[in-house]
C-alpha cells in the first residue's frame, strides 16, 4: 500500500505508511447514512439538534451528516465547527497549535449537541470539546458521533454513534477521509 | 531555558509574524464569545514588569493573560527603586524566583528586554523599550491592516511624525517590510533618526507628497515636550506641516486607512475629529491589542513553536 | 632585596632589540646588560621581551570616599598585572584634588600602591567649576598634571585664564573632550547603529569641536595641554595641525577605542558604555592610520561596582577597566612594530607624566629597574572574573588579545611573577 505524504504532518514529522484499508469510500458513505438515521431515531427529530464538527477531522463528517439529515428529513441542521486546541490538557507538554478558527454562530443553550469527530482514541479531545461547548451555552444534552472508535480510552467517555470499532495498537495511526479509512504507522519520524 | 522571546520583530521574522497573525484569528473568535476566555494557559504565571507607566498597554496584557486563564503578577516599578540601588539584575532574579513563565517588560531604556535572559529562564515580551521597539504594537497594526486591506504585500505605508524617538516606528518598519509592504518615513529632519541607510525605507519631509499614494497613513504621537527642545518651532507649525487635517484626509486614496498608536493629541498630529473619520481604524487597533497579546502569550507559552500540528486526527 | 638576573630575554628599548641578560642590583637598579651575566637569583625569561614598564596617563583608582569601585591597592594590582610600573591617578567627581591639603592626602594614600602612582590635581574648584583652583599651591605639593575639563566649553574666558596662569608652574592641563552640549542624553556613538537601536547618540563632531577650540586656545596661550581619550581621526588631525603650528599639545587614545566598535552595543550590554563612545569600524580604521602621530595609549581605566553595569544601558555609568588588557589590545589591533607600541605605552607617556628619569626610556645601568616582561605572541581571552581590579565587568570580556605580561618589576622588585600579582603583605 502506498505511503501518504501529507502537507501537514505531526510535529515529529515522518510519512504515513498505510498497512491496511479498514473501510473503503462506500463503507464510509454507508456508515454515515446509518449514523444519520441513528441520530434521527435517537433524538426523535431534528428540532433541537446542532452538529459540531471538531477541527479538523470532524468537520467534513459533520457536514456530510447534515447533508444526509437534510435529504432524509428535508430539514436543515445547524453545523458549527470547534477547535479545541485552547482547551487541551497537553498545552506546554507538546506543541498545541490550533488549525482553523472555531465557527459557532449560535447559542447552544437547551440544544442537543452532537459532537462529530473522525477517530475516538484516548478521549482527551472530547474532554476538551465538552469544556469548550459549555462556553457557548448550556446544552440540553451532548452526544458523540465518531467514524472510528479505536479503543485505548484514558477517560470515561463513550460514543453514541460509531462508524466502526477497530482494534488498534497504540503506535498505529488511523486516517479517515471520504475515500476510506486507513490504518498504518508513521515512518521516519524524528525521535 | 527558552530561546523563545518577543523582544523585537527580528525575534519573530516573517514566519513568526504570520504565526501570530494566524493565532489572532482564533483569539478574535474567542473574543466574540459570550465567555471570551479559554483555559489555554492555566497554571502559567506572567509577570508584568512596568518601569514606565503605561496603563493602556499594561491593561491590555493583563486582560490577555486573564482571557488565557494565566495568572498575572503586576510589578510597577518607578524609577525610585532604581535609585534605591536595586539593579535590574536583582529585580529580574527576584521575579524569576517566584516562578514566572513569561515576563512582559516595559522600560524607558532601549535594550532591557535583551538583557533579561541573562538572569531568567522566562520568556520575555517587550512592551516597549525606550525609543527602540514595541513589537506587540507592530503586530496589532499588521493585524489591523490585514483585516481591513486584505494583506500588506505591495501596500504603501507612510509613517508620519517623530520617527527619531518612536519605538512604534522602529518595530513597524521591520514588521511592515517583512510582510512585503513598502514604507516611507515622513517628518522634519529634527525628528528623523540620524541614519536610516540600512532600513530599507524612503524618507521625506514633504507630507503632502505621499498622501495620495499611501494605502496607510500611520500618524505617530507627537510628544508635546519636543517643542521645548526645538525639535519643532511650535506645535502649531508642526500641525500645519505634518498634521493630518480634514483636507489632507480628503486627498487620500479611496481604499486607505488612517492609523495611530494612541493616545492621540487631537489638534496636533491629527485634527480633532480624525479618529471618527471613515478611514480611521484607530478603534480597531485598540480592540486588536488584547487579541494580539493573547496570541503573543500563547505563541510563547502554548504553541511552543511555529510548526503547524494538524493532519492525522487520530484523536 | 637581592641581586636578580633576568636571563635569556630580548631587551627592547629605543636603541633597538637584542638578546641580553639584565642584572638588577640589590638596590633595585639595573646593574648590567649583556650576555652571559650571572646573578644570585635567576629568572628565566627566554622568548620574552624585557622592556621599560608601561606608564598609564589615565586611570581611576578609587579614592578616600570610593573604596568600592577600586582602591589604590586593587587598582595598582591591576596596573602591575598589565605591566604598568607607573600610573597617573585621575580623580573622578566628587573626589577632587582642588587644594593642596587634599592633594597631600591623596599622595599619602598613594604610598600604599604597588607601583608608582602619580596624583593629578584639579584645575578648577570642586564646587565651582568656573573658578580656578590654587594651581601654585597644588603644584608645590608635587602635582604636575591637572584635570581641566571643569569649566563648561562655553566658558572660554576661565579656560583661557587657567591656560595662561598654568604656565608659571610648568604644569600640563588634561582635557577630556566629552562635553554633552550636542547630545545631552547621548550614550553611544551617533550613527547607523544608534539610529537602529533608538539610543541617543553622541556625534563624533562633538569631540572634534571641543578639541579644535581647546587647541586654538593652547596656541593663543602657549599652555601645555594633554587630550585624554581621543576617539576620532579628525580630532587627531586637528591636534596635529595645532602641533605643527607650535602648540604644546599631546594626546592619548585608549585600548578599547582602537579595538572595540559600536556594533558591540547591539547586545545592549552596558560593559560597552564608555565615554567617548565606541566608534564605528570605519572611524577606528582611520584612527589606527594616524596612530604614529598619537603620543600615548592610555587606558582610561574606569572601574565601577559590578552591579552598576547590570542596569539598563542608559542607566549604567560610563567606563571600562583597561589596565590588564591594554598591551594585548594594542598588539592585537595595531599593525605597528613593538617598538612603536612601547613608545605609546611607556616611553612617551613617561615624558608626558614628567617621570622619564625613572620610567620609560632606555634600559641602561644605573636606572631603577621598572620593567615589564611580556610575550608579544601569546594570545589569550579576557575573563573579567580573573581580573585583579575590583571591577570584574570589562568591555574586553571574551575578547581575544595578543601579548601577555608575565613579570613586572617595580624598582627591582618582582611584583608580578608568571602573571600572578605577588603577595605584598597588605
Amino acid at each position: 500500500m502506498a505511503d501518504l505524504e501529507r502537507p501537514n504532518t505531526p510535529l515529529d514529522g515522518g510519512v504515513f505508511h498505510a498497512r491496511s484499508e479498514i473501510m473503503n469510500a462506500d463503507g464510509v458513505r454507508r456508515a454515515l447514512w446509518r449514523m444519520s438515521h441513528e441520530i434521527l431515531e435517537q433524538n426523535r427529530g431534528l428540532s433541537e439538534l446542532v452538529l459540531v464538527g471538531l477541527e479538523v477531522g470532524g468537520v467534513h463528517l459533520a457536514q456530510k451528516l447534515a447533508e444526509n439529515l437534510l435529504e432524509i428529513e428535508k430539514q436543515k441542521v445547524p453545523v458549527g465547527t470547534l477547535d479545541v486546541a485552547f482547551y487541551r490538557d497537553d498545552i506546554g507538554i507538546r506543541q498545541v497549535t490550533p488549525s482553523n478558527p472555531t465557527d459557532m454562530p449560535f447559542d447552544l443553550t437547551s440544544r442537543i449537541v452532537v459532537l462529530v469527530d473522525d477517530v475516538l482514541f484516548t478521549g482527551r479531545t472530547i474532554r476538551a470539546a465538552m469544556d469548550a461547548i459549555v462556553d457557548f451555552g448550556r446544552p440540553a444534552a451532548v452526544q458523540l458521533a465518531v467514524m472510528i472508535d479505536r479503543g485505548h480510552r484514558e477517560l470515561p467517555i463513550r460514543p453514541d454513534y460509531v462508524g466502526k470499532n477497530v482494534p488498534t495498537r497504540r503506535d498505529e495511526l488511523v486516517d479517515v477521509t471520504e475515500n476510506g479509512v486507513l490504518l498504518g504507522v508513521m515512518k521516519d519520524a524524528k525521535p | 531555558m527558552t530561546e523563545n522571546h518577543i523582544r523585537g520583530i527580528d525575534d519573530l521574522g516573517k514566519s513568526g509574524i504570520e504565526e501570530i497573525l494566524a493565532l489572532s484569528d482564533h483569539f478574535h473568535e474567542v473574543s466574540t464569545r459570550r465567555i471570551p476566555k479559554v483555559p489555554a494557559l492555566r497554571g502559567k504565571t506572567i509577570a508584568l514588569l512596568f518601569y514606565e507607566d503605561s496603563t493602556r498597554t499594561r491593561l491590555s496584557f493583563e486582560t490577555a493573560s486573564k482571557r488565557l486563564s494565566a495568572d498575572s503578577l503586576n510589578f510597577s516599578i518607578g524609577s525610585s527603586s532604581v535609585k534605591k540601588g536595586e539593579s535590574l539584575r536583582d529585580t529580574i532574579e527576584t521575579i524569576s524566583a517566584m516562578g514566572v513563565d513569561a515576563i512582559v517588560v516595559r522600560h524607558g531604556s532601549a535594550g532591557v528586554p535583551w538583557m533579561l535572559p541573562r538572569w531568567t529562564d522566562a520568556a520575555v515580551i517587550n512592551a516597549g523599550d525606550g525609543s527602540h521597539e514595541h513589537p506587540t504594537q507592530a503586530l496589532l497594526d499588521c493585524y489591523t491592516i490585514r483585516k481591513n486591506l486584505g494583506e500588506l504585500n505591495g501596500k504603501r505605508i507612510a509613517i508620519v511624525g517623530d520617527i527619531k524617538h518612536s519605538r512604534v516606528a522602529r518595530s513597524n518598519v521591520k514588521a511592515f517590510l517583512a510582510l512585503g509592504a513598502s514604507v516611507t518615513l515622513v517628518g522634519p529632519k529634527t525628528l528623523m533618526p540620524f541614519n536610516t541607510d540600512d532600513w530599507g525605507v524612503e524618507t521625506t519631509d514633504q507630507f503632502d507628497s505621499v498622501i495620495g499614494d499611501s494605502d496607510v497613513l500611520y500618524m505617530l504621537r507627537m510628544q508635546l515636550e519636543r517643542q521645548q527642545k526645538s525639535f519643532v518651532p511650535s506645535l502649531r507649525e508642526y500641525a500645519k506641516e505634518y498634521g493630518l487635517s480634514d483636507s489632507r484626509a480628503q486627498s487620500m486614496k479611496p481604499e486607505s486607512l488612517i492609523m495611530h498608536p494612541g493616545p492621540m493629541n487631537r489638534g496636533v498630529e491629527v485634527s480633532s475629529n480624525i479618529k471618527e473619520h471613515p478611514k480611521s481604524v484607530v478603534n480597531n487597533q485598540v480592540a486588536n491589542g488584547v487579541i494580539i497579546r493573547m496570541s503573543a502569550l500563547y505563541y510563547l507559552l502554548g504553541a511552543g513553536s511555529i510548526t503547524k500540528l494538524e493532519g492525522f486526527n487520530d484523536e | 632585596m637581592s641581586e636578580l638576573l633576568l636571563q635569556g630575554g630580548r631587551v627592547l628599548d629605543k636603541a633597538g632589540d637584542r638578546l641580553a641578560d639584565v642584572l638588577i642590583d640589590d638596590e633595585g637598579r639595573i646593574a648590567e646588560i649583556g650576555k652571559g651575566l650571572k646573578g644570585k637569583e635567576t629568572l628565566d625569561v627566554q622568548g620574552k621581551i624585557v622592556s621599560s614598564g608601561f606608564v598609564d596617563l589615565n586611570a581611576y583608582l578609587g579614592g578616600p570616599e570610593d573604596q568600592l569601585s577600586e582602591t589604590i591597592i586593587s587598582g595598582t594590582e591591576s596596573a602591575v598585572k598589565g605591566g604598568y610600573t607607573a600610573v597617573v591617578a585621575i580623580s573622578r567627581n566628587p573626589v577632587v584634588a582642588d587644594n593642596a591639603s587634599s592633594v597631600k592626602a591623596l599622595i599619602e594614600l598613594s604610598e600604599e600602591a604597588l607601583c608608582e602612582t602619580i596624583v593629578s590635581g584639579s584645575a578648577t574648584l570642586h564646587n565651582d567649576a568656573g573658578t580656578m583652583s590654587p594651581l601654585g599651591e597644588i603644584s608645590d605639593a608635587g602635582v604636575k598634571l591637572f584635570s581641566a575639563s571643569g569649566p563648561p566649553l562655553t566658558d572660554f574666558e576661565t579656560t583661557r585664564r587657567i591656560m595662561e596662569y598654568s604656565q608659571k608652574y610648568d604644569i600640563t592641563l588634561l582635557y577630556s573632550c566629552s562635553n554633552s552640549y550636542l547630545s545631552p542624553k547621548g550614550v553611544m556613538n551617533e550613527g547607523a547603529v544608534s539610529s537602529q537601536l533608538g539610543i541617543p547618540g553622541i556625534p563624533a563632531v562633538a569631540e572634534e569641536i571641543e578639541v579644535f577650540q581647546l587647541s586654538q586656545l593652547a596656541l593663543l596661550t602657549g599652555a601645555n595641554l594633554h587630550f585624554q581619550q581621543i576617539s576620532t581621526a579628525k580630532s587627531i588631525e586637528i591636534i596635529n595641525e595645532a602641533k605643527s603650528n607650535g602648540a604644546s599639545i599631546t594626546c592619548e587614545v585608549s585600548p578599547h577605542h582602537i579595538s572595540l566598535d559600536e556594533s558591540f552595543i547591539t547586545s545592549f550590554d552596558a560593559r560597552y558604555k564608555v565615554l567617548p563612545p565606541l566608534r564605528s569600524k570605519q572611524e577606528i580604521a582611520s584612527v589606527k592610520e594616524l596612530i604614529t602621530s598619537v603620543d600615548a595609549i592610555a587606558t582610561g581605566h574606569s572601574p565601577c561596582q559590578d552591579h552598576l553595569k547590570q542596569q539598563a544601558f542608559a542607566d549604567a555609568p560610563f567606563g571600562t577597566t583597561g589596565l590588564e588588557a591594554a598591551l594585548g589590545a594594542s598588539i592585537m589591533h595595531l599593525d605597528i612594530p613593538l617598538k612603536e607600541i612601547l613608545r605609546l605605552m611607556s616611553w612617551s607617556p613617561a615624558e608626558i607624566a614628567g617621570i622619564a628619569e625613572t620610567h620609560g626610556g632606555d634600559l641602561v645601568p644605573g636606572r631603577p629597574a621598572n620593567l615589564a616582561v611580556f610575550d608579544p605572541e601569546a594570545t589569550w581571552v579576557v575573563k573579567g572574573d580573573q581580573a585583579a581590579s575590583k571591577c570584574s565587568v570589562t568591555a574586553f570580556e571574551d575578547i581575544e588579545l595578543k601579548g601577555l605580561v608575565s613579570h613586572t618589576l617595580v624598582n627591582g622588585k618582582l611584583v608580578v611573577i608568571d602573571g600572578v600579582v605577588q603577595d605584598h603583605g597588605r
